[in-house]
């Protein structure tokens, strides 16, 4: 590389970028201090990036939570199959999808119906009476197959594919190897950055949902950990629809800052903790898969 | 080609068969209960085969059952089965208002509803109009206790009137009874008001200086400009709402919302009067000079509550029951002293109140369901354990602070005067020393409030029951209240389809003329689009409907 | 003979897939024909009256329909640019950091909040834009009075632009990074031998070659035209910025969810669904013949 640097121009640069990264870590530390404060530091104000009266109040409580945690393990659970099953769904429709028209004559037909139903849904209501009819609600499928087949992340894939040279597979073939042999042995061992990044995506997809979690599960104590927080923390407006005295009473001792912000960490960690692990891999897979030679 | 043809049309095959054994599988569940079973006698008779039905309802936020039980399996539930031999199951349940009614809506999209559900008015009269409710008239008829048909009849047939009238002469639905007492009351800090030398304020301007002097003279003596004026909520007014406007628009006999009678004898909407600009206006001054919390338009109950809690805030409009919550204040301080207050009042020195609507849920039973009789007996049982008739039903989950809510039914019934009938007694109690006419559970409130009164604020349960129960509710038999009634409650049909685009206006053009991001004088051309996108065809629906 | 045996095979490896997306896509679909119909949940989708346009009528009659319109393309084209923005002029700041460590510790952090759910972002950004968050303590340290952000239709759409922005702009300059790397050092050296100073370098090379990623990426987001951020609106709005932030998503889920305006709800999502369609198709056009690039 060309070497003229500047110091003046260099500081700049490198000013800029520590400032940018510590405005993107800012909120994560920000909900981490008020965690460890205490509730009336936090009602007014007073916590930034340290905690103000630091104390372990909020995780003690979090920790005599069933709720949370009973949400946290179907988050995990959702997490572990969405992510195995859009894996192999992936795998397998990325595979001959690959091909050209000239190989596999039904590419195309294959090809539009994902770009279709990418594009048209029938809308919330219709997918609930669908799932209804199956009698999957309340259940872990669920939320798991409506999304089973994750569009975006097969283009990824077909996009890769198309790039692992052909020679590799003719030779395989030369030895006798059929479609299934050659996708095992020879795809899946040449992808795996592609692959590690397609499963952080889809990791990250399934334990973000909400919204879905929202609509299926009929009983509370099916939700998934974004579900919960959304309910708990977010949408905490329950108060302005009661006029029941005893109710009242009762809720007033329930809201809390400090806990809902241990919540939100908490509900974090695996996010932090997986994510590093992947981040070497999901670069070169974004871009391999989507720029082209 | 051909093969791939051939595979295609195997995919169609297979789905087909899919989609056709799928459908049928959840509808048929349980009916299973034999329609010949004997209907026990009486409102408390026990059934001699188990009887199940499915239930649909709002869950319980925050809910603080002993560990082990849920709202779906607890004592209260298993209560009612011994009693009764009914078995109540769960078909979906969620604590938030707004995810409730999604859900509600969602199953009755679907045509898939349990067999008991607590829906509001809108959906009530939805399944009516798709034909999907069973009537109760005889099951009501024959099987409710004294107690619940005592509480219909205190309201002298409004409650049930309503249904009938809905439901074409059956009774369709079991409605909750709105009690009277809900309406706001003014909440001050007594310390403060006698640190700063003020009197307690009757007029408007009157609670404007208190107000000012909160805002600015440090009634909390820590050197340090934190306190509030009035606390807000976003929703602006709100029956029996915590923190909204309410008792300053009645003060200017404006009743926003609510449908009243004009001069000519008409019914016109309360929100779109010229007394709603007037104290509109007012308020608008009152946020300008930051005698009202600058930003409640972003607060909810929670946060107000905090503010309150931290000792912030010395003002708050808020139900009698709104003292359980001004007792965190105290807790944290125990200098802290509330007082309720009738004010501001009107030109002739009254409070006017608007009285509610009489219900606001229903419970409903599902068209083809064998057994609504076993419905209101189970509602029987658990309002006998609630109201401690039955002394076995008072040991469940005693001093835990459970919530009511638990109990299968969570609809809501009482006396319409109950909470200020409640404090007079009480008041005689205490002067007597008689307890004789006190009922069961009127009697654990007593006991507390007795406490508090030997001891004060010793315990913050008993200091709030004292200030609910006692302080506050006896202000709601006061001579200055003058209880107005609406000309009109419910819905009509322009209402249930586009009410939410006038609600929504509404809102959005208050909040802004208050937080001065619109003149007082856009309310006029609010009033000219009110009326332009629905609003003069639902007050044409609401007179033919009254007539 | 041996060609016949892998296509079969490759069928086969697209059935459950494909099984998969009729039973959860194609099979909805048919709910559609709600948006003609007047709903009524005992006579299902197959026997409610039919009632042709006229959920269609009653939407563009709304008062609603045009704000809604009006602030789904706004912010969603607001995010488009930003997004574009950003990450390119990113990129090239990130790229004359020549220490390695430093970029990929920068470049690590700016990627993680693309991984956070709005669920958690909103209850993070509601703390933080509070009178007394972290936020409004800056803007009173520098003199400035507390402004309500999530109350106020000045401040509404910045906010859900510039969290948008936060959240992706590390993970958006991801292409860029790579188109950068793909730039011949070469050229560089050249340019330094005759006597280009920074500045020139980055100018007449660097980003003229990042010119076309920049294009391809612009012509892709054509289709997001009408997706303004369903789940980010929904976790942040409040009824006083339904006037800047109320976009087509929340509102049919109000509709549909919360009012049971079934009829409007599907036909305002048939309407979005339709537009968009035609929008992805011009722009897969646009980025083949500008870009040569397939997007599938």
């Amino acid at each position: 590389m060309v070497r003229d640097r500047n110091l003046a121009v260099d500081i700049i640069i490198y000013g800029v970028l520590t400032l940018i990264a510590i405005l993107c870590v800012a909120p994560i530390l920000n909900t981490l201090a008020l965690s460890f404060s205490s509730r009336i530091a936090a009602v007014s104000g007073k916590v930034f990036f340290l905690p103000v009266d630091f104390n372990l109040a909020s995780y003690r409580e979090v920790l005599k939570d069933h709720a949370f945690f009973r949400a946290f393990g179907v988050s995990v659970e959702r997490v572990v199959l969405g992510a195995a099953i859009n894996f192999i769904i992936s795998v397998l429709m990325a595979y001959p999808l690959s091909k050209s028209r000239r190989i596999f004559p039904g590419r195309n037909i294959y090809m539009w119906l994902l770009i279709f139903t990418m594009l048209f849904q029938g809308g919330l209501i219709p997918l609930y009476m669908t799932i209804n009819t199956y009698g999957l609600l309340d259940s872990i499928w669920a939320l798991v197959l409506p999304t089973a087949v994750p569009v975006f992340n097969i283009i990824l894939l077909v996009n890769f594919f198309k790039g692992i040279p052909k020679e590799l597979e003719e030779a395989a073939s030369i030895d006798g190897a059929g479609p299934w042999k050659i996708l095992f042995y020879v795809y899946i061992p040449t992808s795996v950055p592609v692959l590690a990044t397609i499963t952080l995506f889809s990791v990250v997809f399934h334990w973000d949902s909400f919204f879905d979690g929202m609509i299926y599960m009929q009983h509370p104590e099916n939700w998934p950990l974004q579900t919960y927080i959304q309910q708990v923390v977010v949408n905490a407006n329950q108060m302005n629809n009661v006029t029941d005295p005893s109710e009242i009473k009762r809720l007033m001792a329930v809201s809390n800052q400090t806990l809902n912000a241990a919540k939100v960490f908490l509900s974090m960690i695996p996010i932090l903790v997986f994510y590093p692990f992947l981040q070497r891999y999901f670069v070169s897979g974004i871009v391999l898969g989507s720029v082209k030679e | 080609m051909r093969k791939q043809i051939l595979v295609l049309l195997l995919c169609i095959s297979i789905l087909l068969a899919l989609a056709a054994c799928g459908p049928e599988g959840k509808s048929t569940t349980n009916n299973d209960t034999d329609k010949n079973t004997a209907s026990a006698p009486g409102p408390f008779g026990k059934y001699d085969d188990t009887i199940s039905f499915t239930i649909g309802r709002q869950g319980v936020a925050g809910n603080t059952l002993p560990k082990g039980d849920t709202l779906e399996s607890n004592d209260y539930l298993k209560y009612v089965e011994n009693k009764l031999n009914i078995k109540i199951k769960y078909d979906f349940s969620v604590a938030d208002a707004d995810a409730y009614k999604q859900k509600v809506n969602l199953a009755i999209a679907s045509g898939n509803i349990p067999d008991v559900m607590i829906v509001n008015e809108q959906q009530f009269k939805q399944l009516e109009k798709a034909g999907m409710l069973e009537d109760l008239s005889s099951a009501y008829s024959k099987y409710a206790s004294p107690l619940i048909k005592g509480y219909y009849d205190s309201f002298n047939g409004r409650v049930l009137d309503t249904v009938k009238k809905t439901s074409g002469g059956k009774l369709d639905a079991l409605p909750d009874t709105n009690i009277f007492g809900q309406q706001q009351l003014l909440w001050l800090r007594k310390d403060w008001l006698d640190k700063l030398n003020l009197k307690v304020p009757k007029t408007t301007d009157e609670l404007i200086t208190v107000l000012k002097a909160f805002k600015t003279q440090d009634p909390d003596g820590n050197n340090k400009n934190d306190t509030l004026g009035l606390l807000g909520d976003p929703h602006v007014f709100q029956m029996g709402g915590f923190f909204t406007f309410d008792p300053i628009f009645n003060a200017y006999h404006a009743y926003p919302d609510s449908w009243i009678k004009d001069s000519s004898g008409s019914i016109v909407n309360g929100s779109i009067q010229p007394e709603m600009k007037q104290a509109l206006a007012k308020l608008q001054e009152m946020y300008k000079q930051g005698l009202i919390d600058k930003e409640f338009v972003t607060k909810n109950f929670d946060k107000d509550a905090g503010l309150v809690a931290d000792g912030q805030a010395g003002a708050v409009f808020a139900p009698w029951s709104g003292a359980w919550m001004l007792s965190d204040a105290v807790k944290n301080n125990k200098k802290a002293e509330w007082i309720p207050v009738l004010a501001p009042l009107d030109g002739q020195n009254k409070y006017n109140v608007m009285l509610a609507a009489p219900s606001g849920s229903y419970l409903v039973v599902k068209k083809g369901y064998a057994h609504p009789d076993a419905v209101v007996k189970a509602l029987n049982v658990e309002y006998q354990g609630l109201r401690l008739k039955d002394p076995k039903a008072a040991d469940i989950y005693k001093d835990l602070g459970v919530s009511w809510l638990n109990w299968p039914l969570n609809l809501q019934l009482n006396n319409e005067n109950d909470v200020p009938d409640s404090a007079k007694i009480y008041d005689k109690a205490i002067q007597t020393g008689d307890t004789s006419d006190l009922t069961p559970s009127q009697k654990q409130t007593f006991q507390s409030i007795k406490n508090n009164i030997k001891s004060p604020k010793s315990s913050m349960a008993d200091y709030g029951n004292w200030l609910a129960y006692y302080v506050g509710a006896k202000k709601l038999s006061s001579s200055k209240l003058n209880r107005i009634e609406p000309a009109f409650t419910g819905t009509t049909k322009t209402m249930d389809s586009r009410g939410s685009n006038l609600t929504k206006l509404e809102n959005e053009t208050f909040l802004k003329i208050i937080t001065g991001q619109a003149s007082v004088d856009s309310f006029d051309s609010f009033v000219k689009e009110w009326k332009k996108i629905g609003g003069d065809t639902i007050t044409k629906e609401v007179n033919t409907a009254v007539k | 003979m041996k060609n016949k045996k892998f296509i079969y095979n490759y069928h086969l490896m697209l059935f459950p897939g494909v099984i998969l997306l009729i039973l959860f896509q194609i099979i909805p679909m048919f709910g559609i024909s709600i948006a003609f119909e007047d709903f009524i949940p005992t006579k299902g989708i197959l026997h409610s009256p039919w009632v042709g346009w006229d959920n269609f009528k009653y939407m563009f009659n709304m008062p609603d329909s045009y704000q809604i319109f009006v602030n789904t393309i706004v912010i969603a084209v607001m995010k488009i640019v930003a997004g574009l923005i950003v990450p390119f002029v990113f990129a090239l700041i990130l790229n004359e950091a020549l220490n390695r460590k430093f970029k990929r510790t920068v470049q690590t952090i700016v990627y993680l909040p693309h991984f956070l759910s709005w669920v958690i972002l909103s209850g993070i950004l509601i703390n933080m834009l509070s009178v007394n968050g972290i936020v409004n303590a800056v803007v009173q340290a520098f003199g400035g009075d507390p402004i309500m952000f999530l109350a106020s239709n000045h401040w509404f759409r910045l906010v859900l632009v510039t969290s948008d922005v936060w959240k992706e702009f590390g993970f958006n300059t991801i292409i860029y990074l790579a188109a950068l790397t793909s730039i011949n050092t070469s050229l560089y050296e050249a340019a330094a031998i005759d006597g280009a100073g920074r500045w020139k370098r980055l100018t007449k090379i660097t980003i003229p070659l990042l010119i076309p990623t920049a294009v391809l990426l612009t012509t892709l987001s054509l289709a997001n035209v009408l997706n303004a951020g369903f789940e980010q609106i929904l976790n942040l709005y409040n009824p006083i910025v339904y006037q800047t932030g109320d976009v087509i998503d929340t509102y049919v889920y109000r509709a549909g969810l919360l009012q049971a305006q079934f009829g409007l709800a599907t036909a305002l999502g048939l309407l979005k669904s339709v537009i968009s369609f035609i929008l992805i198709a011009i722009s897969y056009r646009l980025a083949y013949r500008f870009a040569n690039y397939r997007i599938f």
